[in-house]
């Protein structure tokens, strides 16, 4: 498995953010993971990559314990959070080579991955410029190339589509695609239900810390609607019975 | 929602910092590190006004001279103070801070934004210098003595009038800044605000070396006195706000002759800048800000090159060389931090110069300028820390998400930006020592300790800033540079100040046994330099270490 989180729990303060939480997510499988704001989702996707601990439960990347030997698990994995940051004064390319050393990456193996990414999101004409120059879209899309310096083996990216034009995302989408076709496993968190029907192979549907739904999106529409509904109206039927909880980013 | 309002909610925001994780350690480091040099500072007061005491009796119209004329300094350093962190804090309050987009589109009057911004930007900035000068003041209420009912007075009227001296520097400041916005490229306006708080540092330095306070030390007469009394002179002396507020001090201790004729003028100049300033700020705050904003945006140039650094260093791995570049980029390319950076250099160039002139040739005298010296050396460092050391961690923003995602210790983190600050403020202390054992003939053991000494605070003194920047960080802060005036910021120096202190007395050790064998007690120990060097060690390590270590500590462990 590239992914296996085992009875994830995290609270804050009396707020239960994540509640008993388990899932998988196979070699060359895209899984999305949806819900409300506040239903756990960042919490969960911050505890996958190591930005928080878990009050319990584990968390197995490529079958290394993220708790127990962080640092082997956080090579197999690359992360984009759903703003990215980018440090303004180092160019395009630099971030990749500091990316490239901060996972002990050689320069003969990063040099030629860099250039395939800075062309693959079409980023090749501005990476000598500074970041902080960049519009909103191209921050996106480094954030994204950034991601595949290392070769990791799970790839977690919150919201991916955020700030991206329709040919932006349909890139992305392609790629996430093609990665996943490589054996990757890409966990990914999507408001665009249209996304997860189209990109997912599995989705699980996240309500108050806990998974009330799970499957291949066919499977979840099927078993949790009625006849005719589409995903929409099942995640609706599924999450909105109240109000947002008090923790909205979690 | 109107001043009041505004200001009810930023107190709930600081309260609840201070009840968040680390709070509770921040409010103890703070009330420790003040208690210490509330402590230090009265102990010194009192010991000045026990030789103007003894003064007095000799004569008694130079010893209150020399009283109001060093309360006079004390008050002008103070002002002086007060106009550069406002005018640093203004940059914040009036410009960058991230709730003023929302403030400028509400419907809340010009008049109450800018009310609230000036509160916010004056009250944070005075509180340092208030800690300062109200023990002064008690000090000298203490010292004199009266009625407990005359005390309260005294109380009252001081403090009353340290507020209005207060206002017109925190106006001052405030107005400056927004009109430097407004005038003067953003760009180079950021830079130039940015630098008068290293510059101000220098600045008290050098006039610490021209006023010469060791020359007190040596033997007093009445023509040392004259002299020291006119080296405090301040220009414009009894029609400038420092010297009203010094009279105040003076003139309303219990028999003295009242406070009234300075009370006024300082009431009165304090209305009078304050209504020239809120007219000056309301008409030209609006074209400033939007100045501010746009040309906050990056102009589309070609970056400077920055050769890595790495490259000289083949050994290193390859995430440290990672680091190291991007540490080394950033600098160069933030002109703020280079361009105080060599602000620095060259006045301590200028204060290197002079400090020839004021070599004596009495030994005595010398070897007391070494420990001055010292003292000088640690608290530029403590300054130059928390410039650059102690928002170290928190100026890394959101990109603290991609250190801490990568499978980079924290520890190494912390270890390449320790060294690209402790590296050149170890070698600044250690070339401003030799310079000055050389220039002031200073013999050995005392300018082996003395080296020795100023080694151990260059690397000791940004460790402390960096750990407790790294303890509490603020990855959210809009500038991080303003870090140095928040509360673990004013820990931070505070702890090194107390560092400073411990160093240097233990420096003076030796001086202080050459002393008492040229009077006739028993010589000095072999032993005792080597004893003083190691607890010197042991104290910089114990200093260093444990900030470091809750730093690496937090770093690993803290949600984000």
């Amino acid at each position: 498995m590239r992914l296996r989180i085992r009875n994830l729990a995290k609270k804050y303060a009396d707020i239960v953010a994540v509640d008993d939480l388990s899932l998988e997510i196979a070699p060359g499988e895209v899984f999305g993971f949806l819900g409300p704001n506040g239903a756990g989702k960042t919490t969960t996707l911050r505890a996958v990559v190591g930005l928080l601990d878990p009050d319990s439960g584990t968390v197995e990347v490529d079958g290394v314990d993220r708790l127990t030997k962080p640092r082997e698990a956080k090579r197999r994995m690359g992360y984009v959070p759903d703003r990215p940051y980018l440090p303004p004064r180092l160019t395009g390319r630099e971030f990749l080579e500091y990316l490239a050393g901060l996972y002990d990456v050689s320069p003969d193996a990063a040099r030629p991955r860099i250039l395939k990414h800075l062309q693959r999101f079409t980023l090749t004409p501005a990476a000598d410029r500074l970041v902080e120059t960049y519009s909103h879209g191209m921050k996106q899309k480094l954030a994204l190339g950034a991601l595949f310096i290392h070769d990791p083996v799970l790839l977690v990216v919150d919201e991916p589509m955020v700030g991206l034009d329709a040919s932006a995302q349909a890139l992305v989408k392609k790629i996430l695609r093609e990665e996943a076709e490589r054996g990757k496993g890409i966990f990914l968190t999507t408001h665009t239900l249209s996304v997860a029907e189209s990109l997912c192979d599995r989705i699980a549907i996240v309500h108050r810390g806990r998974i009330v739904a799970e499957g291949k999106p066919s499977e979840v529409t099927a078993e949790f609607g009625r006849p005719g509904n589409q995903l929409e109206e099942v995640f609706l039927a599924l999450t909105s019975e109240e109000e947002e909880t008090p923790g909205s980013k979690t | 929602m109107n001043t009041a309002g505004l200001l009810a909610a930023d107190l709930r925001q600081a309260r609840r910092r201070l009840r968040g994780p680390g709070g509770r350690l921040v409010a103890i480091a703070l009330a420790g590190g003040t208690a210490l040099f509330l402590g230090a500072e009265i102990y010194f007061l009192r010991l000045f006004l026990t030789a103007l005491d003894r003064a007095s009796a000799l004569a008694p119209d130079l010893a209150r001279l020399l009283l109001e004329r060093a309360v006079g300094a004390a008050l002008a350093v103070s002002i002086a103070m007060l106009i550069t962190s406002n005018l640093v804090a203004a940059l914040g309050s009036f410009f960058r801070a991230e709730d003023l987009e929302l403030l400028r589109q509400s419907p809340l009057s010009d008049l109450a934004l800018l009310a609230h911004r000036f509160l916010r930007t004056a009250v944070p900035a005075s509180l340092p210098v208030m800690l300062f000068l109200l023990p002064l003041a008690a000090t000298l209420a203490f010292h004199h003595g009266g009625s407990p009912s005359e005390l309260i007075r005294y109380a009252a009227v001081v403090g009353a009038g340290l507020v209005l001296t207060f206002i017109p520097p925190s106006v001052f400041g405030c107005a400056a800044t927004v009109l430097l916005m407004r005038f003067v490229p953003v760009r180079y306006a950021t830079r130039l605000i940015l630098a008068t708080g290293l510059l101000f540092a220098v600045g008290g330095v050098v006039a610490l070396r021209v006023l010469r306070p060791e020359r007190l030390a040596s033997p007093l007469s009445g023509l040392d006195l004259v002299a020291f009394a006119s080296a405090l002179e301040i220009p414009g002396e009894g029609t400038t706000p420092s010297s009203w507020a010094a009279r105040l001090l003076i003139d309303a201790l219990p028999g003295g002759p009242g406070a009234a004729g300075s009370f006024y003028p300082l009431a009165l100049f304090a209305i009078f800048t304050l209504i020239l300033g809120a007219i000056l700020v309301r008409n030209l705050y609006a074209t400033a800000w939007a100045r501010s904003r746009e040309d906050a945006l990056p102009a589309n140039r070609r970056p400077a090159f920055v050769l890595p650094p790495s490259r000289f260093f083949p050994q290193l791995s390859r995430s440290s060389a990672a680091l190291l570049d991007r540490e080394i980029r950033f600098f160069v390319r933030d002109a703020s931090r280079w361009s105080q950076a060599a602000l620095l250099a060259g006045l301590l160039a200028v204060y290197v110069y002079n400090l020839r002139s004021f070599a004596s040739p009495d030994p005595l005298s010398r070897i007391l300028l070494l420990y001055v010296d010292l003292a000088t050396v640690g608290f530029v460092l403590a300054s130059v820390s928390l410039r650059f050391a102690f928002p170290a961690l928190s100026s890394e923003g959101g990109g603290i998400v991609i250190l801490r995602v990568s499978p980079v210790s924290p520890g190494l983190v912390v270890g390449i930006k320790l060294a690209v600050v402790a590296l050149p403020s170890f070698v600044l202390a250690i070339t401003l020592t030799i310079l000055t054992n050389h220039l002031l003939d200073i013999p050995q053991p005392l300018s082996g300790l003395a080296v020795l000494a100023s080694a151990a605070m260059g690397i000791t003194l940004p460790s402390l800033s960096l750990g407790l920047g790294a303890r509490f960080p603020r990855y959210d802060a809009s500038d991080p540079s303003e870090l140095a005036l928040s509360p673990p910021g004013i820990a931070a120096m505070l702890a090194g100040l107390a560092y400073i202190a411990v160093v240097v007395l233990l420096s003076c050790r030796p001086l202080l046994r050459l002393l008492l064998t040229m009077r006739g007690f028993p010589a000095e120990s072999r032993f005792e330099t080597p004893l003083l060097a190691g607890a010197i060690l042991i104290v910089s390590i114990v200093s260093a270490w444990i900030p470091l270590r809750s730093g690496i500590r937090s770093l690993e462990r803290s949600d984000l």
